[in-house]
């Protein structure tokens, strides 16, 4: 009972800031960047793999929250609104950044097959590599929901809202997204014991 | 194979607990019969390890990044665009509304125009050699002629009239003053025919009265001319004992200087 009060007064502070946001404080919003900063480096940081792109997405995606907030219905969830717009410009920022380097990331798909030599390196440590490079592979729809069900924890049927599709297709995505992760951790594998 | 083709697809939501008990149960005694089942499912537990792994590695990341900054640099940026926005105000109004944005254009072309037509830079208007005045300046400089010009006239009219004063007996008539009286008359009747519409125009209508009423004096100065009587004389200053002519000329040029 008492966790469902605090959830329940929580949800009326941040009501509160938002519609201080909506009438241009700026303390407000400095209130509501340090509330989900955090969640949305999470997203980016699982979706590049690296800080500075997901530096960006922060940044970007609180520059949008502060342009779009005037049209933001304050009986929806405001979580699912700013992950909808991170999510929307991870997928933007690999296709402008990302697309014109395709070349440059399967070099670095081989650089990272090459560079391990040592039969002792083929450990957790190296699986765990093969994850962040096999995320890259996966289509975008599939990475997000993936990133946000096991990193970010959040539910399908949260996942859903967010990006507006059904609880169904939520689920097969996110299953189909460890399969291909598993195939394309597999081929890594693979390609590295051939190497060696 | 078919029931195992069937279970693989099971493999992955019975790990995310998402299947129902029936379901579960189905699986989990197949695993217990069926060995590469059992190994697929092993391999879909090590990766959700790695997974896990992975997490705390992103974990460490995120306890390391300085969040303070962060959200200061997010501020920094966010009033960077408002300022651009502010900035960009000017040209939104353009964007804004068609009508309005045709009808602020319109405006600036009929000023453009406007400007071109009558070159107020031109040389039509200041050369070198000209000097430009104002129409209130000039009419400053005409009232000013103007009173100087009365003055003038009244001065030498208070001589003339004064000179004929002086008579007071008839052995004091001489024909050669009274000529010389009377040549200064004329002079001075023409010299008011150039003035007397620079009074009228400026408002002088005090020095006119004046000078209306010395006129008639001077066509009487200029007939003694013919009839050098010290009779006319006296008639003169009789008039202008009477009118108190000296005084009030006096008087309005003290008034005018």
């Amino acid at each position: 009972m008492d966790s469902g009060k605090e959830k329940k007064k929580k949800n009326e502070s941040k009501k509160e800031i938002i519609e201080k946001v909506k009438d241009g404080d700026k303390e407000a919003f400095n209130a509501l960047i340090r509330i989900y900063q955090q969640k949305i480096f999470k997203l980016a940081y699982c979706y590049f793999q690296n800080k500075e792109d997901a530096m960006e997405i922060v940044q970007e995606t609180f520059l949008r929250v502060y342009q779009k907030i005037k049209y933001f219905n304050e009986e929806k969830n405001f979580q699912n609104w700013i992950y909808r717009i991170a999510s929307n410009l991870c997928v933007d920022y690999y296709r402008k950044i990302y697309k014109k380097e395709k070349k440059l990331l399967n070099k670095i798909k081989e650089k990272f097959i090459l560079s391990t030599n040592n039969k002792k390196q083929l450990k957790i440590l190296d699986l765990k590599d093969i994850l962040k490079k096999s995320l890259q592979f996966l289509p975008h729809k599939q990475r997000i929901i993936f990133i946000m069900k096991h990193y970010e924890g959040l539910k399908y049927n949260e996942i859903s809202r967010i990006l507006k599709i059904s609880v169904g297709t939520v689920k097969s995505l996110n299953h189909r997204a460890i399969k291909n992760l598993q195939i394309i951790a597999n081929k890594f594998i693979r390609d590295k014991n051939e190497k060696m | 194979m078919r029931k195992c083709r069937k279970i693989k697809k099971l493999l992955i939501p019975f790990y995310l607990q998402e299947l129902s008990n029936k379901k579960i149960n189905r699986v989990k005694s197949h695993l217990g019969t069926c060995e590469t089942c059992l190994q697929e499912y092993k391999k879909i537990k090590q990766f959700f390890k790695i997974v896990k792994e992975n997490k705390k590695e992103v974990e460490k990341v995120m306890s390391s990044m300085k969040w303070d900054y962060v959200s200061s640099i997010i501020m920094e940026k966010v009033k960077e665009e408002i300022a651009f926005e502010k900035g960009k105000y000017f040209f939104q109004i353009f964007s804004l509304k068609p009508i309005l944005s045709i009808s602020i254009s319109l405006i600036l072309l009929i000023g453009i125009m406007v400007l071109l037509l009558f070159q107020p830079w031109s040389k039509k208007y200041i050369s070198k050699n000209e000097f430009f005045i104002s129409s209130s300046s000039f009419e400053n400089i005409e009232s000013f002629l103007a009173k100087e010009e009365a003055i003038n006239y009244l001065k030498q009219s208070q001589l003339l009239l004064t000179d004929l004063m002086k008579f007071s007996s008839p052995e004091e008539v001489d024909s050669w003053t009274i000529n010389f009286n009377s040549q200064k008359a004329k002079n001075l009747l023409i010299q008011k025919k150039y003035f007397d519409e620079r009074l009228n125009h400026i408002d002088l209508m005090k020095a006119k009265k004046i000078c209306n009423q010395i006129e008639f004096l001077f066509h009487d100065i200029i007939e003694l001319k013919d009839q050098p009587y010290f009779e006319n004389i006296r008639k003169i200053q009789r008039i202008i004992k009477r009118e108190q002519l000296l005084l009030r000329i006096r008087l309005i040029e003290q008034e005018l200087s």
